[in-house]
């Protein structure tokens, strides 16, 4: 059903599609190797659930996959710094959501995530940003099925 | 590249809200201060790298679809 306020994107993946509003985030900063690229639409699928994708406005054909890190990850912390918080505007702890992105591979074992540049999200005004995380705990690739490694 | 030349404590404006200024010289090493507006991201060179890197391997999905991913993801055991 179309609504008011959709916005139509074009991906080579899925052709046309609608996005609400509220699946919208813009990096003002785009992400790091992609800095043009400002506006993406995150989006679910029941086949592709629990990753989600993360479509660009301006380059039909980019696209990330993305997870829920904690679902893989209990244990992670990452250590957002106040300033982070901030660039965003962020002012309550729930408005903040984290995603990591996932580079795909042949293998599905070979699967990772990145979590020591999350994406940051603030849920109210729905800006972003990736953070460069300085933790030796994590590194740009984790093995997805090896949950923890 | 602008290439300047800096004393300790003294430090150069990048724009109107980006000042750095060199805190210390130790051999090799050099401190440097940052000050900048929460907007402005600043990141170590080598971790920005890895990041930018990380993300062009990552923009790579071809015509991969998830199925199988989010299968073996869904049945892993704990």
């Amino acid at each position: 059903m179309s609504q008011d306020g959709e916005i139509r994107f074009t991906n080579v993946r899925f052709g046309e599609v609608a996005v609400p509003p509220d699946r919208i985030v813009t990096f003002p900063n785009g992400l790091p190797g992609f800095e043009r690229c400002r506006e993406f639409a995150i989006l679910e699928d029941e086949e592709s659930a629990p990753f989600y994708w993360m479509l660009s406005a301006e380059n039909p054909r980019l696209a990330f996959v993305l997870i829920d890190p904690f679902l893989v990850w209990p244990d992670y912390t990452p250590r957002i710094s106040r300033d982070d918080l901030k660039s965003l505007s962020i002012a309550k702890q729930e408005d903040a959501l984290v995603y990591a992105i996932v580079t795909l591979s042949r293998e599905v074992k070979e699967v990772t995530a990145n979590l020591s540049g999350p994406l940051l999200i603030n849920a109210a005004n729905r800006t972003a940003k990736q953070l460069a995380l300085l933790d030796d705990r994590y590194t740009t690739k984790h093995r997805v099925l090896h949950g923890g490694s | 590249m602008l290439v300047l030349t800096r004393k300790l404590g003294e430090s150069i404006v990048i724009g109107n809200n980006v000042r750095i200024t060199v805190l210390d010289l130790q051999g090799k090493q050099i401190r440097l201060g940052i000050d900048a507006p929460p907007e402005v991201s600043v990141h170590r060179g080598e971790v920005y790298e890895r990041i930018e890197a990380e993300n062009r391997a990552a923009a790579q999905v071809g015509e991969r679809d998830l199925k199988q991913l989010s299968r073996a993801l869904k049945t892993r055991k704990p």
